[in-house]
This record gives structure tokens, C-alpha cells and sequence, in this order.
């Protein structure tokens, strides 16, 4: 029943998937500058700072440790270091597939191998020097659009790039060589830049989100304030086995027949699908009525997503870093590849509750909601096993004043 | 494991092997409640939790339906029908009034479905979701109350790639105090006299031979081929392109001087684009059921004019609610792009009309 159509001899020329944004890169002769290239034993040295400067496993960066002046300008830069490296990953159904990644590299142990990369954090302003090296059998790079670009480094080859975190907003940084297959491949994580000042997330909010985020905690959002350390990240991929297989076996992709012929097959949130994104801590929601959460959607795989949230409507803030001058209240949101969109969980009481059902007396807290993509093929597994897909709960564990509002992890790192 | 790597040295194949590391999915903590989730959701027809005395009940069951495609095609569906109606597909729309208590009764006699009321906000007993709550399998009444107005819709959420791609959707209008007729704009309820309601939904014909539990087994099915789907047929409302050009359930006339409201769905799984004549020019006033610029919730926003050829782009389940005040006379088309979700594929191209006399 199923079709079996899948070819995948013939190089394919044209066209290039219009949904692969025209990604050029462009290096400022400063960044040339500043790039060096180094040799393995200095790569070694390099590393050896990282702790120093307090990295935890499975995400670097931290506003606080760079010792940064008033006027923006750390004393010093913050150390991150990056293996490009591979792994197999399991699915939802165990099946392990074949992943490029990108590693944490730490001196005393490896971070190991993440899916999908470790999630970067910084502070507006703050000095990064980051060596990526890469031990895999072709050229590999990190990039983030408009903010850093390592260009193609060797195999065996490492890079330092030094850059400065730039607006506070979600980043997508990503292996942007014989695009979209390395980041898609696995070579993406999510790279968060927070503000030096202000209650929202943003450098420079718009009035509307300024205006909403005033409003957090007063008389139409009873409860809590923004609170940073309630963030969240969604970061949405899709994975076709056909082609992590081809990368196993040592051989070359065609950009152009992987746009044309990817089919998504698995579809993760977090490196997470289904009932494993559904319950994992860094990925689903968790608060009482008043405790809003803001949430960040990237989107690194191939398809076009429409996240579909129950249980309370979603602010849309922000749209690939720019916050919008007219927040929208939303149930479905469209994201297409590399996209990133901001949005605030209000956590109100679901407003379809009737006023004289409310708290509800025979249904009993936790109340749990999904998040899943509408786009409903995403919702499968290797082609059934609805809905070990791209989902996620969100609970509501009571009314407002119940619990102190739960912190959401950012180690976002696949496995144990 | 190792993998095993070609390398090619003076033009010799050799055989390499590295070690690759494994990342392990997470184990499963609890195998009721993966099951639960995943494989084997709890069938139960409880009573309603906390059931008050509704304003309003509304009733659908389950039937196989069939429609009949241009050139003559029998594609079988399934729909949610009103008991006392005959079938149809979209199923049978639900109209409501804002601060109505809804009591909306499932009565399924065919293996289990659920109602999820789409962008209504219940309790998780009366959301629809197995996975967060149970699949009835005979009566079951959803409690709500309508507490916002604008364009909804509902849709059966058991295994939903396949059951909402058969036909069990149909739309959820609630209309503001007034009623029929009016419509919220910012901060004012303002009349409307045409109305066009305008679910754009995609068909693969293939799909519709399936088993109702496709892909289903615990604790891990089979591939049913449902990540891979080939729409054929292209609708507007239940009606095949291009019969949309022509069909009074899809086309819009209005006399000079009267206000068109219209409320478009993207009830299917491509990325659909929908754009108006310049001389049809909407005005977007509400997204997913609420009103831009509302002052009760949504006063971070406004109501948006489009530039003329301005398309509208949704992808699947989102709502837009379009007013248009046409300046002169004539039949403007209205064209509707279907593009595949991946690869962006332009799939086909439906066109209806605007016509003001």
C-alpha cells in the first residue's frame, strides 16, 4: 500500500528548493582579520579555558562570567569549543540513524556527542572566541547569518573565530556548507542572546511587546512577571534516514537531489518525539495560571511547520530576531526553515473553562495540553505510530500562588 | 558500533573502521503511560466533569460518506454529521454566540473518534485529545463555553494525519453578541452583509482506502506511508477545483456598496496562498479567532489593509478572517495556490470569483 518511489541515482541540477533562503554569508575584512587558524596542540590549550570560565555540560555561555565592563566590553572573551563529530541517533522507535553533530568540547571529559548541538547562551555584547575543529572526513563550518562564519574548515582542521554576541534575540548557528545537507544532517543548535537590561527579551522591543510585557503580572495577567529562567526552546527538525545513510557510507550528497527528494520521515522537537518530547522537562511547559513563559521556535529541517498550541492562545513577539510592531494572539503559527519566532505561553486560565466550572473540581491538576505541528504528517514515525512526532505537553499544575513557578532546563542535549 | 568508511588511496579501496557513538533515546519510565501516549489510548465514555446546565447542545455522529470528483471518481470519507441533517463534507458547521455553555455530544458507533473544538479552550477532558485524556468510543459530551467570537473549527484528533485528511472537520463559527450578520472589528461590532466561508482542503485519494488505525501498533507500527501524501484533488468547501469557479457554495456576490466578510481555513496539509483581485482588496481582522486589536486580549495588535496582490499564506489549521468593501462592479477572481510542504511545489492552482453587480 504504501508507495515506494524512492529514487535516489541520479544527480538532480535544477531547481534549488525555494524554501532554502538564499544563505551568502558575507565576512567583513575585520572578521578575516580576526581569524586564525591553529594547529591540534593549540586547539588543546584553547579548550583548557573553558572551564575556567564555568561552561556546564551541555550548554556554554553565561552573562555572568565575562567579567564585562559597563560599556559593554568583557575583560574576557568567553572560550567555546566545538567538535564536529559524528554519532548514531536513536529514534522515537530506538531505530539509530546516522547524525553529523556538533560536540562540546571540555577538558577534563567530552561533553559527548548532542543532538542537536549544545545550546549557546550569551549576553549582548560579550566577546566569543570560538575554536571549531573538525574530525569528520570532509569540510565542515559554523555559521549564524549576518553575526559569524568560520568558512569551511578541513577535515583535521580546527578555527577560531572571534565574534560579539550581537541584539538579544534566538539564533540558529549551523554547518551552512553544501546547504541545507550539513545542517539538516544534524550540524544546528540554538544560539540565545539575552538583553543587558529591560523586562523583556529583546534589545530594542517594538511599544506593543514593550506594552505586553508591562502588562505581565497586573490586572489582566494575574500572577508573575517575565521570567527569564522560565525560557524554553523548540527547536523543530525533520530527518530522512535515505540520506544520513549515504553520508554513513562515506559518500558525497547532491545539494540539489536532497532538496528535491527529502522526505521527512522522523520529526523531533529537541532531538525528542512524541512521548519523549512530550515529557521531557526541557521541552514541555510546566507552571501555575500567572506563570507566563516566553518560547523559542527554530526551525532547522526541511519542512514548513504550523505549531498548533491547546489550552491557552500564544503571543506571537518576534520574527527572525525582529520583534513585531503588532503582537498577534495566536492557536497555529507557520514556521519555515531556519525561521525563528519568539512567543510568550500567557499561562492564563484556558478561557473556554466555563466561569462556573472553574477550578475544576472533578478533573484534577495537573491539566495537560499538547503543542504539535497541524501539518499532521509531521505527527508520524517512520510513516505511522501517530503521534511519535513533533509534539510536546504543556500542564497547568494549578491556580496561581500554588507553586513557585518551576525553572525550564536549557540543556536541550539528546540521551543521557 | 563502528562504521565503516571507504578510503580511497592510490586509486585502492581500503576498509576503515571509528568508533561512532550512540545517542540513546530516553528509556521508557512508565510502559502504561507510553502506551497510553503512543499505542494503545484508553477508550471510556465518562460523564462530563464538572457538566453545568448548557445554553446550547449540539449533536454529531459518525458517518462514511462518499463524494464524487469531476471526472467521475467515488473517494470514500468520513464525516461528523448533524443526527438530524444529511451528510455532508465539510461535516456539518457549528454556530454559536459568544457566552454561550456549549454542550457539543459525540455519539460514535464506529470504533473511537474524539472532537477537538480547534482553538477552543476547555478543560483536557473536553479537548479531544486521546493522549491527554481518552478516545470515546460511544457518547461522550464536550463542555465549553464560547467565550471569544470569530472562526473555529473542530476535527476528530485520533491518529489526525489520517482521520482529519477523511473528512472529519467541519467549521465552529461563533458570532458576537448580535449575531449572525455581525462581526468584531478592533474595538467595535460592525455589520456585514455577504458571508463566505472557504476551507481550502488537498485530497490523496490513496489515503482514503486506509484503515482507521493505519501505522498503529504497540510499540512501534508499521509505515503506513502516512508522511507521504500526493493530494490529487483540490477543494474549496467540499467543492472540486475547478468547479469552484462557478459553485454558489464557493463564489461571493454582493451588490455595490455592501461589506463582504469571509472566513478562510487552510484544511489541508500544503501551504496554501490565497490572493484577491486589487479591486477586491481585504482587510485582515481576525487571525485564528481573535479579533485584531480586540481591547479584551489581542490590544497588542491592529487591523491589517493588504497591499493590493498581496497574497495570504497559511499553512494547515490557521484562520483568517477578511473583510472587503468593494468600490466598483465586476467579477474578480480569487486564486488559491497549493504548494507542497517541503519542497514548495506549486501542486495546483484553484480560482474562484468576487462578483459585484
Amino acid at each position: 500500500m504504501p508507495r515506494k518511489l524512492r529514487k535516489l541515482a541520479l544527480p538532480m541540477l535544477e531547481p534549488r528548493s525555494f524554501w532554502e533562503k538564499s544563505m551568502k554569508i558575507k565576512i567583513t575584512q575585520n572578521q578575516l582579520d580576526r581569524r586564525q587558524f591553529l594547529d591540534i596542540a593549540k586547539w588543546g590549550m584553547l579548550s583548557a579555558s573553558l572551564m575556567a570560565l564555568g561552561v556546564r555540560q551541555g550548554s556554554a555561555g553565561f552573562g555572568k562570567g565575562g567579567g564585562g565592563g559597563g560599556d559593554g566590553t568583557p575583560a574576557h572573551p568567553f572560550q567555546v569549543t566545538l567538535t564536529v563529530t559524528e554519532a548514531l541517533v536513536e529514534m522515537v522507535d530506538e531505530v539509530p540513524i546516522y547524525h553529523w553533530v556538533y560536540e562540546l568540547s571540555e577538558t577534563t571529559r567530552a561533553a559527548g556527542p548532542q543532538f542537536p548541538g549544545p545550546v549557546l547562551q550569551f549576553t549582548e555584547g560579550n566577546v566569543i572566541d570560538l575554536t571549531v575543529h573538525n574530525t569528520l572526513d570532509e569540510p565542515h563550518s559554523f555559521t549564524i547569518p549576518d553575526v559569524v562564519d568560520t568558512g569551511p574548515i578541513a577535515p583535521n582542521q580546527s578555527i577560531v573565530v572571534s565574534f560579539a554576541a550581537p541584539s538579544a534575540g534566538t539564533y540558529l548557528y549551523f554547518d551552512s556548507l553544501n546547504a541545507p545537507v550539513n545542517r539538516v544532517l544534524g550540524l544546528h543548535g540554538a544560539f540565545i542572546v539575552h538583553p543587558r537590561t529591560g523586562n523583556t527579551p529583546f534589545s530594542r522591543p517594538t511599544p506593543a511587546v514593550l506594552r505586553l510585557f508591562n502588562d505581565l503580572g497586573g490586572e489582566d495577567f494575574p500572577g508573575d512577571p517575565w521570567r527569564r529562567e522560565r525560557d524554553l526552546i523548540w527547536l523543530f527538525h525533520t530527518i530522512d534516514p535515505v540520506f544520513n545513510e549515504i553520508a554513513h557510507e562515506g559518500r558525497e550528497i547532491d545539494a540539489d537531489q536532497f532538496n528535491l527528494e527529502f522526505l521527512p520521515t522522523y520529526f523531533t522537537i529537541n532531538g525528542r518525539s512524541g512521548f519523549f518530547s512530550a515529557h521531557n522537562p526541557d521541552t514541555a511547559p510546566r507552571g501555575t495560571i500567572g506563570q507566563p513563559a516566553l518560547i523559542r521556535n527554530l526551525n532547522a529541517g526541511m519542512a514548513v511547520h504550523s505549531p498548533h498550541i491547546h489550552g491557552n492562545h500564544v503571543y506571537l513577539l518576534s520574527e527572525n530576531g525582529r520583534p513585531e510592531e503588532d503582537v498577534n494572539l495566536l492557536d497555529t503559527w507557520s514556521l519555515d526553515p531556519l525561521d525563528r519566532r519568539d512567543l510568550l505561553l500567557p499561562f492564563i486560565i484556558p478561557p473556554d473553562i466555563p466561569k462556573t466550572a472553574w477550578p475544576p473540581k472533578e478533573e484534577r491538576f495537573p491539566l495537560a495540553y499538547p503543542m504539535h505541528c497541524h501539518m499532521e504528517l509531521s505527527q508520524t514515525a517512520n510513516g505511522g505510530n501517530y503521534p511519535q512526532g513533533l509534539i510536546t505537553h504543556w500542564e497547568i499544575s494549578g491556580l496561581h500562588g500554588q507553586e513557585e513557578a518551576p525553572p525550564h532546563g536549557r540543556d536541550t542535549r539528546h540521551g543521557n | 558500533m563502528a562504521k565503516k568508511r571507504l578510503l580511497r588511496t592510490e586509486g585502492i579501496l581500503a576498509m576503515a573502521t571509528r568508533a561512532i557513538r550512540t545517542i540513546r533515546r530516553d528509556p521508557i519510565s512508565d510502559l502504561a503511560q507510553f502506551e497510553a501516549f503512543a499505542c494503545n489510548v484508553p477508550h471510556a465514555n465518562p460523564p462530563t466533569p464538572d457538566a453545568k446546565t448548557p445554553d446550547v447542545r449540539v449533536f454529531r455522529e459518525f458517518r462514511n460518506h462518499e463524494i464524487v470528483t469531476p471526472d467521475g471518481r467515488r473517494i470514500p470519507m468520513w464525516i461528523f454529521a448533524d443526527p438530524q441533517k444529511p451528510s455532508s463534507f465539510p461535516s456539518e458547521a457549528m454556530r454559536f454566540r459568544e457566552g454561550q455553555l456549549v454542550h457539543s455530544t459525540a455519539s460514535l458507533s464506529v470504533n473511537t473518534h474524539t472532537i477537538h473544538h480547534h482553538g477552543i479552550e476547555p478543560t483536557p477532558f473536553n479537548d479531544g485529545v486521546g493522549h491527554t485524556s481518552f478516545e470515546p468510543s460511544g457518547n461522550y459530551t464536550y463542555q465549553f463555553s464560547t467565550e471569544v467570537d470569530g472562526t473555529y473549527f473542530y476535527h476528530c484528533h485520533k491518529n489526525t494525519v489520517l482521520h482529519f485528511e477523511m473528512g472529519l472537520y467541519g467549521m465552529l463559527l461563533i458570532d458576537p453578541p448580535e449575531g449572525e450578520g455581525f462581526v468584531r472589528r478592533a474595538n467595535a461590532v460592525v455589520p456585514y452583509d455577504v458571508e463566505a466561508v472557504w476551507a481550502v482542503d488537498d485530497i490523496d485519494p490513496l489515503w482514503h482506502d486506509f484503515h482507521h488505525d493505519a501505522g498503529f501498533s504497540c510499540p512501534n507500527g508499521e509505515n503506513a506511508g502516512l508522511n507521504d501524501f500526493r493530494p490529487e484533488h483540490f477543494l474549496i468547501s467540499g467543492v472540486f477545483s475547478p468547479d469552484t469557479r462557478e459553485d454558489p457554495r464557493v463564489t461571493v456576490r454582493a451588490r455595490l456598496g455592501q461589506t463582504i466578510l469571509i472566513r478562510l481555513l487552510n484544511a489541508g496539509y500544503t501551504i496554501q496562498t490565497t490572493t484577491f483581485h486589487p479591486d477586491v482588496t481585504p482587510e485582515i481582522i481576525a487571525l485564528d479567532g481573535r479579533t485584531l486589536g480586540d481591547p479584551r486580549h489581542s490590544r497588542y495588535s491592529r487591523p491589517r489593509q493588504l497591499l493590493a496582490n498581496q497574497g495570504i499564506r497559511l499553512s494547515s489549521a490557521q484562520r483568517v478572517n477578511l473583510l472587503i468593501r468593494p468600490q466598483k462592479r465586476g467579477r474578480f477572481p480569487v486564486t488559491f495556490e497549493y504548494r507542497q510542504y517541503v519542497q514548495g511545489d506549486l501542486l495546483h492552482t484553484a480560482e474562484t470569483f468576487i462578483e459585484v453587480i
